[in-house]
């Protein structure tokens, strides 16, 4: 349980859209906000007709007129972001629907403030105050080819960051049709990132019961997705639109607030391109949050408990659930380690990184993270590095 | 178990501000929606309570409040709704802060609706969707810890001329923010907050068990039944815990978010009858029939009331009890703490609908009033949502076990 704190805030924009025919749901939403003209943007190919048609076809018999612009490349977003602001206010556009992933749906957050407050950088939008409260509807369909932060608060571009719950979609819709098929490494990257998400921020220093039931969420249908990856779980037909949810509602659950530990350490670890952030963020996790089980900085009976069925969490005794918790964590990587012949890594050995590479990754100071210890971080990557259970 | 539907909508864009002081925080929630002069809808029951003074003493110097409506009747009306936005027109006022329960929260959104529309008609926006912006600023402040009604994107809105009540559908309903504040609810009779904390209870219940249910609703269920299954009886014990009323309040929103996105079921339905023919309080009408409506689902969602078992008694009892008995050792616990309830209030807390009374002592449900209630719940459309069918004989036959208190004989229930 977590324990409800003396004070706390919480807030979540989102509505969310999820399941078999759910685009069909999109021109009633954004009529009840007032739209009229959206404008379609997508980074989809338009070679993947079957991921867009879809989307273009839920506006058919709506009477509404839509703008479309496909293939957006994302190499120079504020060019990009002037264009496509020019052609919203060219239409007489008032919303955005953005069909893509990772760092196209921050240059359609980024587009959305600069139509909303007609300033055009970053630095100018956001220069001595907070980001308004009323800028336009945005609208995300997210894939299964994720980085997990579309859905949340955070804005990054380049070397900066900002972060508001405004900038969270207003609706999201999550329908099988649109969410792509992925080949399966791509669908365990985003899952792992979603499992680190919901994990970390169900224990973040700012979690409440209302963040948690989107980390929860978001945490179990990760791990039904990684248990079909891995060949432990009956693999679905709705594989991708499982992971396609756990990558937006762990988006949810990060919101606006801090990273964590393991994103910081996977962000620096990736950056010497052996291994994804995805990747090195699955790896690292179950030792970042053993480190603080023995800092007795978390609730192992909480972390059990978020982690398994009510069955097993129930037969676990007391004194072993942070055990079997990283023993869980770590068996679950060696299963997908064994069914995609060693491309979903188990240590930060098997990407192909030596001790003395380890000692040159800096993990910088995320700008949106919670503070952490240099030392700490050593440590955390040691025991990532060749699986050694930090105790 | 993680259960996931075809499809589902998920929606709770209150922002929620909980603690022991937020009260203190209300002008920075004022700055932050630019409202300098809002205006208090609030009950006699809340002011009479002294909550409003302690609302406006934690507030200081530093909000000029521009008037305060304090009768807003137990069923909202049309003419409260009128009566308010003419006050807050005439005071200038740029903002409403609702003090209270479901009724107070629906009038504050009607009035808002006319004043924001600047209209004399309110009638015009009802239904789905009529609503195309933002309304004025809109505060709830709940004063019980159940109803769950400040996390609602509606209003229902009674037309005694036309002998309706109106029901107003839109996001822009949505207070702007709800704030859960423990000292609202310190002082809450026992008998009320057993009976709401047990209507918490009964929307997180229904909730998780009947057919709209998703993945989402499901873990606002759950916390919200760990808590006040933590919580509520130790509160009845020692009204004074401020930790204890916050977790119910949060419990309660929890519980009001599962619901609002996954409804609820037979429990709801046939409480609503029995308050509209007997004029039972709803949170009572819920803490009878709950284990009625689980008993009665049994043999469609028993597995689902069977993981309930462990928010409820914890991972002990949970191993222990096997599971085909788990769902049976749920439906035991809630008449345990109805049972509990009712001693601690000192029979104030009914356990069976032929221990409710009126203000004047009389039978508030007498035997021969049962008909009217199944005639009334068949017309109510929180059944739509039962996992089971419910006709005329099955109402009869639930409500003749709860009013004498006694578990539903299973051998009788249909399997449609």
């Amino acid at each position: 349980m977590i324990p409800i704190p003396a004070f706390f805030e919480f807030e979540c924009p989102v509505k969310t859209h999820c399941g078999h025919r759910a685009l069909d749901h999109m021109p009633f939403e954004l009529r009840a906000m007032d739209v009229a003209k959206p404008l379609l943007i997508g980074d989809v190919p338009a070679s993947h007709a079957k991921r867009w048609r879809p989307v273009v076809n839920a506006f058919r018999d709506s009477q509404m007129t839509i703008g479309v612009v496909e293939e957006i490349p994302t190499d120079d977003p504020q060019a990009i972001v002037r264009q496509l602001a020019a052609i919203y206010r060219d239409k007489d556009c008032d919303a955005i629907v953005a069909v893509g992933q990772g760092p196209f749906i921050d240059m359609a957050k980024w587009l959305n403030l600069v139509v909303s407050t007609g300033e055009e950088t970053l630095d100018a939008i956001t220069s001595g105050q907070a980001i308004p409260r009323t800028i336009k509807p945005l609208a995300v369909i997210p894939s299964a080819a994720a980085d997990g932060y579309e859905v949340s608060g955070l804005l990054r571009t380049g070397n900066e960051a900002v972060a508001s719950v405004n900038l969270m979609p207003q609706l999201i819709f999550i329908d099988p049709r649109s969410v792509g098929q992925p080949d399966d490494i791509a669908m365990a990257e985003t899952a792992l990132m979603a499992l680190t998400h919901g994990v970390e921020t169900f224990f973040r220093s700012d979690a409440n019961p209302m963040t948690a039931v989107y980390a929860r969420t978001a945490t179990r249908l990760a791990l039904d997705a990684l248990h079909q990856l891995s060949g432990i779980g009956e693999r679905g037909s709705d594989l991708a639109w499982t992971v396609a949810q756990a990558a937006a509602l762990g988006g949810c659950a990060l919101g606006c607030g801090p990273c964590s530990t393991t994103h910081a350490i996977g962000q620096a670890i990736a950056a010497g391109g052996k291994i994804s952030a995805a990747q090195a963020a699955g790896v690292v996790l179950s030792y970042a949050l053993e480190h603080r089980a023995i800092a007795n900085n978390l609730d192992n009976d909480a972390l059990w408990g978020l982690l398994c069925d009510g069955d097993h969490y129930a037969r676990t005794p007391d004194s072993q659930r942070g055990s079997a918790a990283f023993y869980f964590l770590r068996s679950l990587l060696n299963d997908l380690f064994d069914r995609t012949d060693g491309q979903i890594r188990r240590t930060l050995q098997d990407a192909g990184l030596t001790r003395e590479e380890l000692q040159d990754v800096t993990v910088l100071p995320d700008p949106l993270a919670e503070e952490g210890d240099t030392g700490d971080y050593a440590t955390i990557m040691a025991h990532a590095w060749d699986g050694r259970p930090l105790r | 178990m993680l259960h996931v539907p075809g499809y589902y909508e998920y929606c709770c864009r209150v922002k929620v501000v909980a603690g022991h002081d937020v009260l203190e925080r209300i002008p920075a929630i004022l700055e932050r929606v630019h409202a300098t002069r809002p205006m208090i809808v609030t009950d006699r029951g809340v002011a009479g309570a002294g909550l409003i003074d302690v609302m406006t003493e934690a507030m200081g110097d530093q909000v000029t409040i521009g008037g305060i409506e304090d009768d807003v009747p137990p069923d909202s009306s049309i003419e409260a709704v009128r009566r308010i936005a003419e006050a807050y027109r005439n005071n200038r006022c740029d903002a409403l802060i609702a003090v209270g329960g479901g009724s107070v929260l629906d009038t504050a959104k009607g009035a808002n609706i006319m004043v924001s529309e600047e209209t004399d008609d309110l009638m015009a926006f009802s239904g789905v969707g009529t609503l195309k912006r933002r309304l004025k600023p809109l505060i709830a402040i709940p004063t019980t810890a159940g109803t769950g009604s400040e996390t609602t994107l509606v209003a229902v809105i009674k037309d005694h001329e036309r002998h309706q009540k109106m029901p107003f559908i839109s996001y822009f309903l949505l207070p702007d923010a709800a704030l859960l504040d423990s000292r609202m609810t310190l002082t809450l009779p026992p008998a009320i907050t057993a009976a709401t904390g047990m209507d918490a209870l009964t929307h997180a219940v229904e909730a998780y068990t009947c057919l709209a249910k998703n993945p989402l609703s499901d873990a606002n269920a759950v916390s919200a039944i760990e808590l006040i299954a933590k919580h509520l009886l130790p509160v009845m014990k020692q009204p004074e815990d401020r930790d204890g009323r916050l977790a119910l309040a949060v419990a309660a929103t929890l519980a009001g978010m599962a619901f609002s996105n996954a409804m609820v079921g037979m429990v709801h339905n046939i409480g609503h009858a029995t308050g509209a023919v007997c004029g039972v309080p709803h949170g009572t009408c819920m803490a009878i029939l709950l284990p009625y409506g689980l008993e009665y689902n049994q043999h469609r969602n028993g597995h689902l009331t069977a993981e309930l078992l462990l928010p409820l008694e914890g991972a002990d009892t949970y191993a222990r009890t096997p599971r085909n008995q788990r769902a049976q050792r749920v439906i035991a616990r809630v008449r345990e703490m109805n049972q509990s309830l009712h001693d601690i209030t000192q029979g104030q807390h009914p356990r069976c609908l032929r221990e409710t009374y009126d203000r004047d002592g009389n039978a508030a449900v007498p035997f021969e009033r049962l008909p009217d209630i199944v005639a009334a719940a068949k017309n109510d459309p929180a059944v739509f949502l039962n996992p089971e069918d419910l006709d005329d004989e099955d109402y009869r036959m639930v409500l003749e076990h709860a009013w004498a208190g006694t578990p539903l004989d299973c051998t009788r229930i249909k399997r449609g």
